[in-house]
Parts: C-alpha cells; structure tokens; sequence
C-alpha cells in the first residue's frame, strides 16, 4: 500500500502516470514507450532502490523498496524495473558494483554444487526479460553461501520462452561455468532470492488486482444493457465481491510477507516460509479467480487487443510462473508442517 | 475502492496471554473436561468449564472495569477467542455474551441495566442468546413482525423467534421486536431491540432437530410477555441505526474460518507418517489459505482496535472465511483417499470429515449470508 508522503513513491508514481498510462502502452506499437519508460525509472535511480549509497544506489529500506513493487504491479509495467531492483539486491549483498542497463537474475536451478557442475553447462528456470537484459546475474549453490556473478548477456546462451503475456522469457544457460569468476557469499542463499523474488511478484500479482479492481468497477457503472448499468445486476454485484475478496486476499497476504521478510533477521526462519510461500500460493490462486471476473464483467470489449484490461490480467497470470509457481511452493510449505520435526500446525500458524 | 488490510503482528503481551490460555486448555483437554474432536464430551462439562474460564477474567476481557470486566485490548480477546476456537472448547455458555449481547449493553443498555447484568456475564453465571430470525424473516430481517405493544409501566411482546441457538438454556436473549409500523420512506423504521428475561411468564421455548443430531436450534414463543422500560436497548423504533457497526465485530473473528480447524490438524497428523507431494501440495495450499484469511481478520482486529468501522473488510473476511471452513472436510476426504495406508490416524479422519460435513452448511448461512455479504460488499463499492 503506498505510503504518503514518500518522496521516492510519490515520484515513480508520477513517472508511471506520465509514461505508463494504460491508453500509451495499448497505442504503442513498438518498443518506444519501453525505452522512455525504462530511461525515465532508472533516471530516478529505481534499479538502484536497495543498494547501499557506496555502490551508487538509493539505499532504501527492503519494507520500502518493497511497497514500490505494489506500485509498479499496479501499473502492469512491461519494463524490467522490478528485475533490475532484484539483480541489485544480489550484487550489493556480493558487493559488486551495479552495471547500467537493463539486468535480471538467473537462479540456475536446481542449484548446482560447488565443484560439481564445473565445466558443464548450468541452466536456469526461464527468467523474464533475460532476452532483453544487457546483464544477467547468475546466482549458483556454493559450499557456503550462494556464488554470485555478472555477465554480459553476449557470455549466456538464452533459450526463449514466451511468457504468458507475451514477454520474453529465456532459460539462461551458462557453458564453462567454472571458469566465470563468482563471488562467494557465505550470507546469501539462493533461496534468499527466490524469497525476495515471490515477494516481489506477490506484490505485483497484488497492485495489478487493485487495478483490474478499479477498472472493472468503473465499466461495470458505465455500460447500459437491458436499460440500466449492469452494476445494478445483483448478478454482477455478487461478481464483484468475490472480485473484491480476492483482492483482498492477495493485498492483505502479500503486504504480510513484506512485511515479514523486512522485518526478518534470519530468512531460514520456517515463519518466513510460511509468510511468503503463502503470499506466492494465494496471490497465484487470486490471480485465476480475478482474472476471470473482471474479463467476464468486461465482455467482449475486455477480449480486444486495443483494451488495456489484458494487460493487467495476462500479467498478473505470468507473474504466478515467476520464482517458484503455486504448485513449487504448495509442497514445500505442505512437506514443512507434515516433518515430524516440526511444532504443531497451530502454534506454527498463531506465531505470526 | 480502497480495500486496507494492513499487516497487524500481534505484541508481545498477546502471545504471552496465548501461551497461557494454551496451558489452561490443555489441562482441560487432559482432565477429560471436553475433547477437540467430541463435541459430546464438552456439552457435559460446560457449567464447570465457563466458571474456569471466568475466573481466569477471560469473559468481559475488554469491558470497563466498573462492570467487572479488564479493559484490555481488542487484540488480546481475539488471541483468547483463536485457541478455544482450534480446539473445539465449549464455549457456547458464554460465547454470544461475550463476543455481541455484552457490547451491545455497554454501547445501548441503561446503567442499571448495565451494573446488574454485565458482572454476572463476567461471572460466567448468565448465558444470552440472539432473537433476530422469524419464520418469515431471516435474511430480510425488517421483515420481523414479532411486536412490543404499549403497556402499563413498559411493554408487551407476542409473537415468534425461529433458529435462535440455545435459547432453551439461555438467561436472556437480545431480540428485535416491532413497536411501529415501517414507513414508506424507511422499510428499517419501527423496530426495537429488547432485553428479554427468558424466565419471564408468556415465553415458552421448543427445540428443533438439526440435521447434525444436535438440538441447540429453538423456536421460542412470546404471548404477552410484559418488559419493563428500563429493558429497551437503545432507540425506540430505530434498532437500524445500531445494528451495522457490532456487524463488524461479529463478521471478521476467527471463529469464521476456525470452525472445523480439528478436520486440518487431523489431516496433518494423518499426513505426517506417509505424506507424499500430492499430500503435501494439498495440505500446503489449505494451510496458505488459512494463513491468509488469518492475515485478514487480525488486519480487521487492529481496524476496530483503532476505532475505524471497516464494515466491508469484516464482510469480506467472513464471506471467504466461511466458505473456507466448509470446503475443508471436502478437501481433507479427497487427500485421505491419496494417502496410501489406512491408518488408524486416517480413520479418525474420515469419521471427523463426515460429522464436519454435517455442520458445515451452515457456516455460510448464520450471521449473514453469503448472498447478504456479497450485496454488503457491493454496496460498499458503490454499486448499489
């Protein structure tokens, strides 16, 4: 939920108004906009939001950094902000300087160990925008910690795989692996990423619903069927609460896991599992359910390319694909409560 | 639409209340009191169970201290409402006085009313029950046609309250009565709400059989109950007004997803020796769910902490609540059947799925139905 008053927010919210109206991105026809919209965030020093001020970045707060994802979700941006914001992340944990331009992170997975894959070919899950990233930052297994590396995207071979909403998304995959020179990070695992990155696209399936919500209300109010709005159809006001439940859901679970892995000291910590794979799963599942009412209340008008509501809607369904699916995370929270190692369900639960 | 449902961590004090609450509760469970799985049990031992409960000042927890309760925070009577809601305590002696009836009294009652009843709540020694449905007014409640005619000294009341839950027990119930006609310009004008001494003369009170097996559904008859003045609870003729803002208090607890928690720990414990991935998805999905609707209603607890009135956010957190709980001894009997061994464990699951699937239709039914919700929630939007 956006914070008044914060000079940053209130600043990408204006730059989002100016250059990602959902009327620009409908009418563009090449990726012009892309480019004025990138070069006007990263103006603002976005990829940078929680790199330390050494490094050149704005030095920002995770909860803070955090709530600009919501922001952006809310936009349904096809530009690889929330990317560049995360790729920094690694970078500044490794303590490597940030290169300029567009950069993604590859989580090769599953993660190879040290020693073990070396010389062969590592690849990732398929990444969005690594067709289009300058740089892409590797993030690999290691005996202690993650290993971190970054390369100009010229030294990974990328695989496309077209996303869900039409973006690109490439498996990475890196030959000679061992020769590339990583840094070892003993306080980072590659699952502190994957973490911050179901956070992240919880966040975003979250402010795109906020604003599938907003749309779909505003049409509902407008169109005339059988003589009247066809929000004075109990039939489509029954529509649009299970519309405004899922929702609800989706920001409420999402705003928990920010919070949660902001406030967190030790992001082992079975809490913060319970936090952010439940925000991944139940966003996921808010997404199918909410998708399908706002374009069943939008009609045929919804279904037209030049309509901005699948933007929002295909989106918001990609975004579920990213750092782990519901499926990935619904069986890794469901093996946590079913160990015998672990407290009882309740206490788990009531601890949050 | 602006829907809020900031994230709300629960303060030190509230998990240290938890804890001790925990305790409390596991002595009863282990003294044979009442069992989480075996309503049966409890039903026996409640009298004994609400005097404990009282004197560990759990009921009345956040009333003024003037009338015997705490005055503690808002936050702290949900923690104490969660964990007898997971383990099935019985809690229905005093559960309705608690959460609405004593509220409502401390909001709307006059003094004397006030500083004779609401200590005797604390007490555990008085139990209400809630006179809102008729046999032709259930959703539609200014529908009600049950009347308070004028009469010497206060009032008479005549007529019928149909699904009011254990009012055979029940010291006094909270019911809506008609003292006027509705008006053209307001169907909600012309109901009263009264506080009803159950022992009064007229009130005859007859049980009705629930598909459950269970009898606590009654139908109570009123033929000229005479009802002192001092017994109106807040505006002649104009009940509406009050209603809407306790909705909020009843419509967001956990008792609106917690119902059939047994069936989800059952399921876990079946699990646990022979889970696989198709288990463990299962179980991960329900328990993401509950984790979220969790988020939701604290979120609305710190609302109404704070004094706001989130009527919208209550409904939603009740409509997806409920539909919740119902679908969850529907969602454990099909990942029973994945589990490769019938073990003991398993079969305690399934004869818990099948009584819960008994109870479950009504959670989307009392306090306001689904349909009700979802038209509060439109309305809440603009659209109607």
């Amino acid at each position: 939920m956006a914070q008044e008053g914060n000079p940053v927010l209130d600043a990408v919210d204006r730059v989002l108004k100016d250059f990602a109206d959902p009327q620009i991105i409908i009418k563009a026809t090449t990726d012009e906009w892309n480019g004025a919209l990138w070069k006007a965030l990263e103006e603002l020093g976005l990829p940078g939001l929680w790199t330390r001020e050494e490094l050149g970045g704005l030095a920002m707060s995770l909860g803070e950094g955090l709530n600009v994802c919501a922001l952006l979700g809310r936009h349904a941006i096809a530009v690889p902000i929330a990317e560049a914001m995360i790729a920094n992340w690694v970078l500044g944990a490794a303590n490597i300087q940030a290169p300029s331009g567009a950069v993604v992170t590859a989580l090769l997975w599953p993660v190879p160990q040290a020693g073990k894959a070396d010389g062969g070919v590592w690849r990732s899950e398929p990444t969005l925008f690594a067709l289009q990233a300058k740089h892409i930052v590797l993030v690999a297994g290691g005996s202690e910690g993650a290993r971190v590396a970054v390369v100009p995207h010229e030294r990974v071979d990328v695989q496309p795989v077209e996303s869900v909403a039409g973006e690109g998304r490439a498996v990475v995959s890196v030959r000679d692996a061992g020769k590339l020179e990583w840094e070892a990070v003993p306080q980072l695992e590659p699952t502190h990423v994957l973490l911050l990155g179901a956070t992240v696209r919880s966040l975003q399936i979250a402010g795109a619903l906020e604003a599938m919500l907003g749309m779909t209300l505003e049409y509902a109010q407008q169109r005339v069927a059988f003589g009247k709005t066809i929000s004075k159809f109990q039939a489509v006001q029954q529509r649009m609460a299970q519309l405004g439940g899922e929702v609800a859901a989706a920001i409420a679970v999402s705003q928990s896991a920010a919070e949660a892995l902001a406030s967190a000291t030790d992001y082992a910590d079975a809490a913060v599992w319970l936090e952010v794979a439940s925000a991944k799963i139940r966003c996921g599942e808010a997404a199918e359910a909410a998708c399908a009412i706002a374009h069943q209340v939008h009609g045929a008008i919804g279904f037209a390319a030049e309509h901005p509501l699948h933007r929002f809607t295909l989106r918001a369904l990609g975004w579920r694909d990213d750092f782990g699916d519901e499926v990935f995370w619904a069986k890794r929270l469901g093996k946590l409560v079913t160990s015998d190692r672990q407290a009882p369900l309740w206490h788990f639960l009531a601890s949050r | 639409m602006a829907l809020r449902f900031d994230p709300i961590r629960l303060p030190a004090a509230c998990q240290q209340l938890r804890g001790e609450v925990r305790r409390f509760l596991d002595q009863e469970i282990a003294a044979g009191t009442f069992d989480p799985q075996d309503p049966s049990v409890g039903a026996k031992n409640e009298d004994a169970f609400v005097r404990r409960v009282a004197e560990k000042g759990w009921i009345g927890y956040t009333w003024p201290r003037e009338y015997g309760g705490r005055e503690r925070s808002f936050l702290e009577r949900y923690v104490i409402t969660e964990e007898m809601r997971v383990v099935n305590a019985p809690t229905r002696k005093f559960f309705v006085a608690d959460r609405q009836s004593g509220p409502v009294l401390i909001r709307y009652g006059s003094e004397q009313i006030k500083n004779s009843i609401l200590p005797r709540i604390v007490r555990g020694e008085v139990t209400f029950c809630i006179g809102m449905s008729e046999p032709d007014s259930g959703s539609d409640l200014f529908a009600a046609r049950a009347r308070a005619k004028r009469a010497e000294g206060g009032w008479a009341l005549s007529g019928t309250k149909i699904w009011t839950s254990n009012a055979h027990f029940a010291d006094y119930m909270i019911g809506l009565f008609r003292t006027d006609a509705a008006t053209s310009e307001n169907r909600r004008h012309g109901l009263t709400s009264f506080l009803v001494d159950m022992k009064s003369p007229g009130i005859s009170v007859r049980n009705i059989g629930q598909m459950t097996g269970s009898k606590e559904f009654c139908e109570v008859h009123f033929d000229n109950v005479a009802v002192g003045d001092a017994y109106v609870i807040g505006e002649v003729d104009g009940a509406w007004k009050q209603a809407t803002s306790e909705l909020a208090y009843e419509r967001s607890g956990p008792e609106r997803f917690l119902d059939t928690y047994q069936v989800l720990a059952q399921l876990v414990a079946a699990a646990q020796s022979q889970s696989n991935s198709t288990i463990d998805h299962g179980i991960g999905r329900l328990v993401a769910q509950l984790h979220t609707l969790r988020r939701m209603s604290l979120s609305v607890a710190g609302m109404l902490e704070a004094r706001h009135e989130p009527v919208a956010e209550a409904a939603i957190v009740k409509d997806l609540g409920t539909l919740w709980e119902q679908g969850l001894p529907q969602r454990a009997r099909e990942l029973a059947s994945m589990l490769a061994e019938e073990t003991p464990e398993v079969v305690t699951l399934r004869a818990l799925v099948d009584r819960t699937l008994r109870v479950a239709p009504k959670f989307t039914i009392q306090g306001g139905t689904t349909e009700i919700l979802r038209g509060i929630i439109a309305r809440s939007m603009g659209l109607r």
